[in-house]
């Protein structure tokens, strides 16, 4: 049984069998009854250690858990799968410590971003569900209160280094980097990361990818450019696409982009 | 006028009636067709807006088509119209006053069908808005029909134009209890608290010194939607933490001292005698 470490393979259930499956903080649980997947899931305490566990049969549903949906899905020509996706939401990235960049340089740094785990009709298809493997903070971006949109945040001790990344089962890398165009060294304590516009990658050696994001900032004016590149850093070799980009039309990812780039 | 009106024919009778009751139906299927076609690019405000003007625009065409067919002049009329509106006017201060006023806030925009408006003693969501007032819907599901007059000349509140608020808990401790200490727990409460936004921050200070407490006012950005519940959610947390670290949250009482706070209140006993005894009571644990 495949836990959607790779590209989804069909979801094979044996009839009123309970299922489970860890990854992050979630527990995710489904059965098949029929054509009726009846699924619910909880979640461990964040500041537990993360949990990874492929999809296996067990006994039955924790007593405490209620099923919290139904999913409907006919035998049809199409499957249903499990597979992970990135976040519906933009994520704020908060480094551990203040980011300076001295003028006409660039610097790389890696951060990482929880995942989501998706039912779904094989192939792209409908998504029947989604829970995120971590439960995200909401935060807000933007100039101020009245303007501006909402996004995640999570903390990164955002290295700069290839080597000193860490991989995680239920986290995705991205590679930003941020290239100061202007004559004013610029400070940096909170990037917005426009995961939607962004797909998912994965190579057996250097776990889930996202394609690299470069800022081109100009400190004296406040433009900031973004270019989100074809695929992860070339240090992976060959990589497999998991699942591609939420948004998928171009004009509005690139203003979405720009309007959420560092609040 | 009955004679001119008993002129005409009933083939014209017919022909105006079938203008108008065309364009009745042609003024309402161009509404519907512009609400389908604008539902999701123009906002619910909107789409009302534009939908009511194409009807009266459309439905004001056919039925004066109707009235030529009846051998009305359209000179005529529009002079009539003037000398009417002067009649009408009189007689209908309020109601133009009311239209008048609608023009203005559909102009200004305040808010928009689905907001939520705070006026005077009611809350409600904004149901409807119309040429002579607004619908509201309180959240016992009673509807208040407010004049557009009214909105123009009260101050209201739209709680839902944001998509984010504050919620302000204020919470009193004793005097005796550390402030700092209460602080930071609260603080850690609200960083902690799933419905809190991580930015803006959330920040405590001291407000006052009441009569019975000191006043810390907890401030938490979440969103508009789940304002109730944090609020709910976060005054649970903190009564259930400052008990946990034995932070009083004292009720209205008034404490008398004499010196030092730390000391308790001595009691004299005076007898016939001229015998005095000190009593000392334990302070209020």
């Amino acid at each position: 049984m495949s836990i959607v470490a790779h590209k989804a393979e069909p979801l094979c259930l044996a009839e009123s069998q309970w299922y489970e499956m860890q990854l992050g903080d979630l527990f995710f649980y489904v059965m098949r009854k029929g054509e009726v997947y009846w699924t619910t899931q909880d979640y461990q305490e964040s500041a537990s250690p993360a949990l990874f566990k492929p999809l296996a049969p067990v006994s039955d549903l924790p007593e405490h858990l209620e099923i919290k949906e139904k999913i409907y899905f006919p035998e049809t020509s199409e499957q249903l799968v499990i597979t992970l996706q990135l976040a519906d939401k933009p994520y704020q990235v908060n480094p551990a410590a203040d980011v300076k960049i001295a003028p006409q340089s660039r610097l790389i740094l890696y951060v990482s971003t929880p995942l989501w785990l998706q039912v779904r009709a094989e192939d792209e298809g409908e998504i029947l569900a989604e829970y995120p493997t971590v439960i995200p903070r909401l935060s807000w971006v933007g100039k101020n209160t009245t303007e501006g949109s909402l996004c995640y945040s999570t903390r990164s001790s955002a290295p700069s280094v290839f080597s000193e990344v860490k991989h995680h089962k239920h986290r995705a890398l991205t590679a930003l980097e941020l290239v100061n165009d202007g004559e004013q060294l610029i400070t940096i304590d909170r990037l917005s990361l426009p995961l939607n516009i962004l797909g998912l990658y994965h190579t057996d050696s250097g776990g889930y990818w996202t394609e690299s994001v470069r800022y081109r900032i100009k400190p004296e004016t406040g433009e900031t450019t973004i270019v989100a590149a074809q695929r992860p850093p070339d240090e992976l070799g060959d990589v497999e696409l998991i699942s591609s980009a939420r948004s998928k039309d171009k004009s509005s990812r690139f203003r979405t982009a720009m309007n959420l780039i560092m609040g | 006028m009955p004679e001119v009106i008993a002129t005409i024919g009933i083939a014209e009778w017919f022909r105006a009636a079938l203008l108008v009751s065309i364009g009745f139906i042609v003024a309402k299927l161009a509404s519907r067709f512009f609400r389908s076609v604008t539902e999701n690019k123009l906002s619910t405000h909107h789409r009302l807006l534009g939908s009511m003007l194409i009807f009266y625009i459309l439905f004001l065409i056919f039925f004066l088509s109707g009235l030529k067919q009846l051998g009305f002049s359209m000179s005529v009329l529009l002079g009539a119209a003037g000398v009417l509106s002067v009649a009408v006017g009189f007689a209908s201060q309020t109601s133009a006053s009311n239209l008048i006023s609608g023009l203005f806030l559909i102009a200004e925009k305040p808010f928009e069908i689905g907001d939520v408006l705070k006026l005077d003693e009611y809350t409600g969501e904004v149901i409807s808005i119309d040429l002579i007032s607004i619908k509201l819907r309180t959240f016992d599901n009673v509807m208040i029909r407010v004049p557009n007059e009214t909105l123009i000349k009260t101050t209201f509140t739209n709680l839902s134009r944001f998509p984010i608020r504050r919620v302000d808990l204020v919470i009193g401790i004793a005097y005796n209890e550390d402030i700092e200490q209460a602080r930071q727990l609260l603080l850690k409460l609200a960083s902690d608290h799933q419905r809190a936004l991580e930015h803006p921050e959330p920040f405590c200070i001291v407000t006052q010194f009441n009569a019975s407490s000191v006043d810390l006012q907890l401030s938490v950005w979440v969103l508009r939607t789940e304002l109730k519940d944090a609020k709910s959610e976060l005054l649970i947390a903190a009564k259930n933490a400052l008990d946990e670290a034995g932070i009083e949250i004292p009720y209205p009482h008034t404490s008398l001292y004499i010196g030092k706070h730390t000391q308790p209140l001595p009691i004299v006993m005076v007898n016939d005698n001229v015998q005095s005894k000190v009593i000392t009571q334990e302070p209020d644990k």
